[in-house]
């Protein structure tokens, strides 16, 4: 409290000084035109005094006049890939500013969060991604442009409905034993809570670039929220010049990447009677040889229908409507930078209810406005206000449960309702039909809960906003400034829900009739009305003080700062729904000596209320250094090495987010009326039993990199890194037993587990102008991590189990299940002597002829738990990878991304992978499954004998695993730029007209094409394709 | 310098936000255990807690069931074919491994299943509450000592019935443990120190004059008294002298002097057998039922069991030692005659039982030695000396025990019948649903009550229970079924018996045993050597403690460690009888199923420490806890 008095005081004083400070100034006007070494006019070059009060941009023409009023003595010129450079400012007309090209990005500016860096100067380990080349994807959700183009993040599309796409984000994997993701910090505002959704409610184009922080340097300033990685998105600003306009509008369509099987009747059918006769029911179990030549010869659809549910129910493309203006503008006052973005996506369902629309439908419109203002020579102001509205209608179901339900229903059965029965004599109704179908096993059919389940409209309002004080506090030492910022987020989720019942109606089982029987006790009920409401905000503050000077070849760049975070969650109930609050501050300086040597030094305090006092707070030390040989005398004679930078940090960072009930370290016990003994009237209830000394996990990261840079063209980077984390929160599952009588749910969780984490990046990038007319550019990027649970308390099974741990030596997921014995050719008990020969016994059932042979890993002749092995390498892929470029050809350009990730797999089960659920639901691998017959014609088989119910082979092991490695064409743009004198005609500065594409082709090694590599799965939405026509206006 | 002032100056301003206290969580409702202990009504409380985790036994295992009762040979549980994933199913196919075994896994419904952990849990409760009593703040003397001895008595029962369970796999745990412990160091106890242990736990609380010898007073219900104590000790003792248990080692007269002091004391405050029938417009109604003949030792017996000890100064029931807070549900619907117009028919007596009732001249019905001739049971070895027996009339002239614990060919029962009665049911045909009187006719093809292998209310052994049936129960008349009684006073002169035969007290054992034998109306057993009065002892328990969840216990404690339940639990019979067109029956037995129960080998003597729980402590403390086998 006292603090932010003092913070008052001093911008108070700072404004009374700030007038009477004024001094005379010299007021020159100067103009020039800056050119690329092509002799073409670069438009939108940032012009600014060096002491920085005036600036301006060149135009189209490349042509810039600014008044320089601050006694600066240079002029800074620069644009995104061409070297800063300074000119002397003089009067009047400057010759022509001919910029160079920045093959090597390394005056770029680098946004680490809380302070930048050119990127020269970097030490830590950064990769950064700008918003335009974001803006190349046309998709809804920020999080799925992600992927590729960040070296060292782990992008996994988990859930695709559209709208709701979730993608998760991994900068380095994990550092802990958990599925933590990065840290998001929004223009220098940390946002932990629900950060996915945050960027959810950004759009690309409102983006000027994208940073994750990958290393402990980097990471340490954040303390307790920065183990996870940090991603920092900085969002655009008003730059100083003339008004620019810039709408964009795209139409898109959206069609899913992958549908599952569908069989036809007769084939359903055979196959259930196949299942049947390999369970011992005898042929022609479930349909009889007349019913199958029915379905067969399909003349009669009435008694043998043939209906394909997701064709019936499902639209191949679904639409999207996009429209972004950007405005921005600046003088030396203010500067501003406004956006819009309005986007319309619709549904992909077919529905025929005509009283409502109950099929999707989002409209979002998010906006934003940076404000930057100079209030007087010593304070700026700041202002960025963002806001969201989504509306989004979902059938009464939710689109994910249809989509899931499409498979639960046999083609076999009549609908999806009841017919008209007519009196054949007088043609009079007897019965009016209608009724929704279902079948003994589906409880809620897809037609019911598309048309006749109500919808839901969910209105989500996010506002989230900044503003805050800039002062220059040069007036007690050059260079020294504080910055004040206070931030705010609100969201609320209104839902109104109208939802209905309907009648389920069964077909009899008799095959020669169509009639049908009512099941169960729904009744058609009118709309009913419902309401409900979520909320949840977000306060910080944030002081800063800033110092940065250069003293000769010396300098320097240092910064304290404070936070406080106060967040109150969506949830209603205790402890959940009181405040969450941090305090975090930390200090940083990074010192530069003749851009041959940095040093940069970084620690972190922080600490927050999950903590006892005593273990609150944690410090977070980090050092890096880095050595730019290239710049050193001895190496100038050499000049195809434009770049050779030696990068090294270690440090530490934290993270609180360990999966503890909150505030661990304080006893829970509640008392409430009753027991068992009336009497005693009360008794006592033990909850959680707190571990005072509970604290943040603190991961130690050290990371050596190079930066390498030839002929001013070719960029490679290298990184190697080794996380290392010993107090890694875990429970106590081997170290205490149960007989000290606290149950295991309520012990005190300790930090004493470790937890390892180790990989590299390597990203080239080759840009080179071939000549005026022709850039090409090519880069690839690969990462490589792998974790390992050197410690987490894990107790070892019996000498008996193959593998006595399952969780320590691994990686975090690591999946256990049966090995398949393939050691007979085909891993299959092909005969009832295989079976009896083997000596097997399952634990889970009998094996039946056609059922996988498990490897007896202990030799003991059962088949139980302590046969499995490790499967798969975890829950996330070790490999990322991508390959991306660019050519641009006079007007026309072409950009490309592929995407791709390794050595990843996932034992997949339920639905479509097994055969069994509902009343059968087959997937593409069922069709070949094992019978005798397959068998003896030595045909190929591609599954184990089907069943009707859970077979010993629907177990978790090696058939099922299925490798998810895959590639992808991520994403492709091709546009072409309209003639300037086209542009003109519609007073536009430039037209450009663009086709893109994502995720348009894929190649994989899943084991079937039921559903892809990246996803939830058979019954979830798929990743969807997108193509995309658009046109951008410069105005 | 001066910069560097000013830098420390500011930085200290933003530093002194981080005030200590901006952290600190507000106050949210909970208390902390230093909370509990300084305030008497919460101190009360935490008592309360030490009781939370008394199992509701009899039929509250899951689901509905009688649990070791059905997983012994008094019974077949008709659960077994219609939920065979469940309990008795499962068992009676040996699916049961360390990692999930029926008995700990499937349920904790009733304070039934997980044993290790709820047990674990309430001793360190108790154990908690021992540790904190005395500087605790309660409000008089009185409630702390007695506070005191119930928590020691609790842990003492709590204990115990660890000891039954799983055996010798647990250790001595006297004070609470702190988090940050050792359990290195820890290790299993010998099933005599354990037991020890809880003579010493009973021992505190039978020196607390604070503590009553009964509860009189049904707000207090369910309050843990000295005779609780002295039972605990009893049979406690009995276990740890039993050949499962006793390592080689003779306990047998320490074992014959625990009981004798601890019956001789339940006696003189005030425990004594049920000795009469105090109900007789009920239980010695034509429509009871009970008896061919209205006999009084079957109503006395039957009725005993469907009644509900009342606390008081001077009960009806002075038998009664310890029993259940609830009741056991509507018998008639879960665990009687499910054809009556229940949901199942539950528990089914075996063959095995039937055989155990003597005729009712004192006579066994097979040879002791050697009750059968054959693995599967089915060819009774008949016990020459017995000439009241007629296998062609089986039901007749037996124990009046017999009548009142087994429903059998041929009885009969007045109560509410949910069905009319259809031509094959010659005995009933015809009859309307209503409230009548129907013979319990068991025979193959019987519609209703006839015996089935699949048929979850008819029987799978020709037999019903009825000992913890009121005669008159049902939908019209929904008496539910009495507290479930842990301890009676039979049971400790039974233990008493036992221990007194095999520390050659030959007289006294004989004695204490014809006191059972007199109040059940069968005559005296005769001097005999001891094997054959032990070998009589155990049968009387058999007969006397059928179907209260003892059988299961006693055969494995009367079993060597290496040795098996083959004899008893592998085959289970039934007996099906076949009605011929004259009225007549024939009898035949057989296995319930074609298949044996698995349930019967070696490591099925005692529940597996659960799998997780077995790993820890050998990580731990590097020894195997796990019991043989599991």
């Amino acid at each position: 409290m006292r603090s932010k008095i003092a913070i008052y005081i001093i911008c108070m004083g700072a404004f009374l000084l700030g007038g009477s400070l004024q001094a005379q100034q010299v007021s020159v006007v100067v103009t020039g035109k800056v050119l690329d070494k092509y002799n073409r006019p670069v438009p939108g070059v940032t012009v600014n005094s060096a002491n920085g009060r005036n600036g301006t941009a060149t135009n189209a023409a490349g042509d810039f006049t600014l008044q320089v009023d601050d006694n600066s003595e240079q002029l800074r010129f620069y644009a995104k890939g061409y070297a800063r450079q300074s000119v002397s400012v003089a009067g009047g007309a400057l010759p022509p500013v001919i910029l160079q090209t920045d093959a090597h990005k390394q005056d770029e500016v680098v946004q680490l969060g809380y302070s930048s860096q050119l990127r020269r100067e970097v030490t830590g380990a950064v990769a950064t991604v700008t918003g335009d080349v974001l803006e190349r994807s046309p998709v809804a959700n920020l999080t799925q442009t992600l992927a590729g183009r960040l070296p060292g993040l782990t992008t996994m599309e988990t859930y695709s409905e559209l709208s709701r796409a979730n993608t998760n984000l991994f900068v380095r994997g994990i550092s802990s034993a958990r599925q933590n993701g990065p840290l998001v910090i929004i223009d220098g505002i940390m946002c932990a809570y629900n950060s996915n959704q945050t960027l959810e409610y950004i759009s690309a184009n409102e983006i000027e670039s994208i940073s994750i922080l990958k290393d402990a340097s980097t990471q340490a300033l954040y303390g307790i929220q920065g183990a996870n990685g940090v991603l920092v998105v900085t969002t655009k600003r008003g730059q100083k010049g003339d008004l620019k306009v810039n709408v964009r509008m795209d139409q898109s369509f959206q069609e899913v990447t992958t549908k599952p099987t569908f069989y036809h009747s007769f084939d359903y059918a055979s196959m259930r009677n196949q299942a049947a006769e390999n369970d011992g029911l005898g042929k022609n179990y479930l349909f009889s040889e007349e019913q199958l030549k029915g379905y067969k010869d399909g003349s009669n659809k009435e008694l043998y229908p043939d209906n394909n549910w997701y064709e019936k129910y499902m639209n191949d493309l679904a639409m999207m409507q996009r429209v972004a203006v950007n405005v921005s503008a600046g003088s030396d006052k203010v500067q501003f930078f406004s956006n819009i973005n309005v986007m319309h996506q619709g549904g992909q369902f077919k529905t025929d209810q005509t009283k409502y629309n109950p099929n999707a439908n989002n409209v979002w419109v998010n906006y934003r406005s940076n404000l930057d203002m100079t209030l007087n020579k010593y304070i700026k102001a700041f202002l960025r206000l963002s806001g969201n509205v989504k509306r989004e209608r979902t059938p009464g179901s939710g689109n994910s449960t249809i989509y899931g339900s499409f498979f639960q229903m046999p083609p076999t059965t009549y609908g999806p309702l009841t017919p008209v029965v007519t009196d054949p004599a007088t043609g009079k109704i007897i019965n009016p039909g209608g009724q929704v179908i279902t079948t003994k096993n589906v409880g809620a059919p897809t037609y019911g809960m598309l048309n006749r389940s109500g919808y839901y409209r969910h209105t989500v309002t996010n506002i989230y906003s900044q503003v805050g004080l800039d002062v220059d506090m040069s007036f007690l030492t050059k260079g020294l400034s504080l910055t004040g910022t206070f931030a705010y987020q609100t969201n609320s989720v209104g839902s109104l829900g109208t939802t209905q019942n309907y009648e389920r109606w069964m077909r009899t089982d008799d095959p020669d009739e169509l009639t049908f029987i009512r099941k169960g006790s729904e009744n058609n009920t009118p709309l009913a009305y419902g309401k409900s409401h979520s909320y949840y905000y977000h306060l910080t503050y944030n002081a800063m003080l800033n110092y940065q000077r250069s003293f000769g070849k010396h300098s320097i760049n240092a910064l304290g700062y404070m936070f406080f975070q106060n967040l109150t969650k969506a949830d209603v109930g205790a402890p959940a729904l009181l405040p969450y609050n941090r305090v975090s501050s930390g200090a940083e300086a990074a010192y530069a000596y003749d851009s041959r040597y940095f040093l940069k030094l970084d620690v972190g305090y922080s600490g927050s209320e999950q903590y006892a006092r005593n273990a609150r707070y944690i410090a977070t030390p980090a050092v890096a250094v880095g050595w730019e040989v290239a710049n050193e005398h001895f190496m100038s004679s050499l000049d195809w090495l434009s770049q050779l930078k030696l990068r090294a940090s270690w440090g530490q960072t934290g993270n609180d987010q360990s999966g503890l009930a909150r505030f661990a370290y304080l006893d829970n016990v509640s008392i409430s009326g009753g027991g068992p003994i009336g009497y005693l009237q009360y008794v006592i209830k033990e909850n959680q039993t707190g571990n005072p000394n509970v604290q943040a996990e603190v991961s130690t990261k050290t990371n050596a990199g190079i930066d390498l840079g030839l002929f001013h063209a070719l960029t490679i980077s290298v990184d190697v890194f080794k996380e290392k984390m010993t107090n890694m929160v875990v429970a106590v599952s081997s170290k205490v037993p149960l007989y000290q009588g606290v149950p295991l749910g309520n012990y005190p969780r300790m930090n004493a587990g470790t937890f390892e984490n180790k990989g590299y990046e390597i990203a080239l990038n080759y840009t080179k102008d071939l000549s005026r007319d022709l850039n090409i550019s090519l880069c690839g990027q690969f990462s490589y991590q792998k974790n390992t649970i050197i410690n987490w308390n894990e107790a070892n099974r019996t000498a008996d189990y193959a593998y006595r741990k399952r969780e320590e030596g691994f990686s975090f997921g690591q999946e256990f299940g049966y090995l398949v014995d393939y050691s007979n050719g085909n891993g299959f008990f092909n005969s009832a002597e295989e079976i009896t020969s083997s000596k097997l016994s399952y634990s889970m059932g009998k094996p039946r002829v056609g059922d996988l042979i498990y490897k007896d890993l202990n030799g003991d002749h059962i088949i139980d738990d302590r046969d499995k092995a490790p499967i798969g390498n975890g829950m996330l892929p070790r490999q990322v990878y991508a390959i991306s470029g660019g050519v641009r050809y006079k007007a026309f350009d072409l950009n490309f991304l592929f995407q791709g990730t390794g050595e990843f797999s996932s034992i997949y089960g339920g639905q479509g992978v097994y055969e069994t659920d509902y009343d059968g639901v087959f997937g593409a691998r069922h069709a070949n499954a094992w019978t005798p017959e397959r068998y003896a014609n030595q045909e190929p088989i591609s599954y184990p004998a089907l069943s009707l119910k859970k077979s010993v082979s629907q177990e978790a092991n090696d058939f099922f695993s299925y490798n998810r490695s895959y590639i992808r064409l991520k994403n492709i743009e091709i546009g072409y730029t309209l003639p300037a004198s086209v542009a003109r005609r519609i007073t536009a500065e430039k037209i450009r007209v663009l086709l893109s594409g994502q995720n348009l082709f894929t190649w994989h090694h899943m084991k079937s094409d039921d559903f892809g590599p990246e996803g939830g799965g058979y019954t979830s939405f798929p990743v969807y394709k997108v193509y995309n026509i658009g046109v951008s206006v410069g105005f | 310098m001066k910069r560097i002032y000013i830098y420390s100056l500011l930085l200290s301003l933003l530093a002194m936000g981080a005030c200590k206290k901006a952290l600190d969580m507000a106050p949210d409702g909970k208390i902390s255990i230093n909370d509990v202990f300084a305030d008497s009504v919460k101190v009360g409380a935490f008592l309360n807690t030490c009781y939370a985790n008394l199992p509701v036994k009899g039929t509250r295992y899951f689901f509905w069931s009688r649990g070791p009762v059905a997983w012994s040979d008094d019974a077949w549980d008709t659960d077994a074919e219609s939920e065979p994933t469940l309990m008795a199913g499962r068992l009676y196919n040996g699916d049961a491994t360390a990692g999930n075994h029926p008995a700990l896994d499937i349920s904790t419904d009733a304070g039934n299943g997980k044993y290790w952990e709820r047990y674990w849990t309430s001793i360190r409760n108790c154990a908690l509450f021992i540790s904190r009593i005395d500087s605790a703040n309660v409000s008089n003397p009185t409630d702390r000592k007695r506070w005191r001895a119930e928590a020691h008595l609790l842990r003492a029962y709590y204990y115990s019935e660890l000891l039954k369970w799983f055996g010798a796999a647990v250790p001595v745990e006297r004070e609470p443990h702190n988090f940050t412990d050792d359990f290195s160091k820890l290790k299993k106890e010998s099933y005599y120190n354990v037991v020890k242990f809880i003579m010493e736990d009973c021992d505190a609380a039978l020196a607390t004059e604070e503590l009553p010898w009964r509860i009189t007073i049904s707000a207090e219900s369910g309050r843990v008294t000295k005779a609780l104590a002295e039972a605990i000790k009893s049979k406690m003792m009995l276990f740890a002298a039993s050949p499962l248990y006793n390592e080689g080692k003779n306990y047998w007269e320490e074992a014959y002097a625990v009981n004798k002091a601890s019956l001789a004391s339940l006696r003189a405050n005030g425990y004594a057998l049920y000795n009469k029938v105090n109900l007789p417009h009920i239980y010695l109604a034509e429509e009871a039922y009970l008896g061919p003949d209205k006999n009084p030792y079957t109503a006395l017996y039957n009725e005993y069991f469907t009644q509900v000890m009342a606390y008081a100064d001077n009960p009806i029931d002075k038998e009664t030692i310890f029993q259940s807070r609830d009741g056991q549900g509507n018998i008639w619907n879960i665990d009687g005659i499910g054809a009556q117009d229940g949901y199942k028919s539950g528990t089914c007596p075996t063959q095995e039982l039937v055989d155990a009732y003597e005729t009712i001249n004192g006579q066994p019905i097979l040879n002791p030695d050697n009750p059968y001739l054959d693995e599967k049971h089915t060819q009774p070895n008949y016990n020459t000396a017995n000439t009241q027996y007629n296998p062609a009339k089986p039901y007749e002239n037996r124990d009046p025990r017999f009548y009142a614990s087994i429903y059998y060919n041929g009885s009969k029962r007045k109560a509410w019948w949910g069905f009319s009665e259809v031509k094959e049911s010659y005995e009933n045909y015809p009859a309307p649903i209503g409230n009548r009187t129907r013979v319990v006719a068991t025979y193959l093809g019987e519609p209703q009550t006839g015996i089935s292998p699949s048929e979850r209310k008819a029987t799978r052994t020709g037999y019903f229970e009825r000992k913890f049936l009121h005669p008159n129960s049902g939908n019209d008349n929904p008496v539910g079924g009495a507290n479930y009684k842990y301890f009676r006073l039979g049971e400790v002169i039974l233990n008493f018996a036992e221990a007194a035969a095999e520390a050659d007290k030959l007289g006294e054992a004989r004695t204490a045993v014809n006191e059972i034998r007199a109040r059940a109306g069968m005559p005296d057993l005769p001097d005999m050597p001891k094997a054959q009065l032990i070998q009589r002892i155990h049968n009387e328990r058999r007969v006397e403690l059928a179907m209260e969840e003892h059988r299961y216990f006693d055969v494995r404690r009367w079993t060597s460690p290496t040795g098996d339940l083959s004899k008893t639990g592998k085959w289970v019979t039934a007996m099906e009888i076949t009605r011929k067109p004259d009225g007549t029956f024939t009898y035949k037995r057989r296995p319930v199923r074609e298949t044996e129960r698995r349930n019967y080998t070696n490591r099925f003597l005692w529940l597996p420490v659960p799998l997780a729980e077995a790993n820890r402590l050998l990580s731990i403390t590097g020894a195997n806890w796990q019991n043989t086998g599991w």
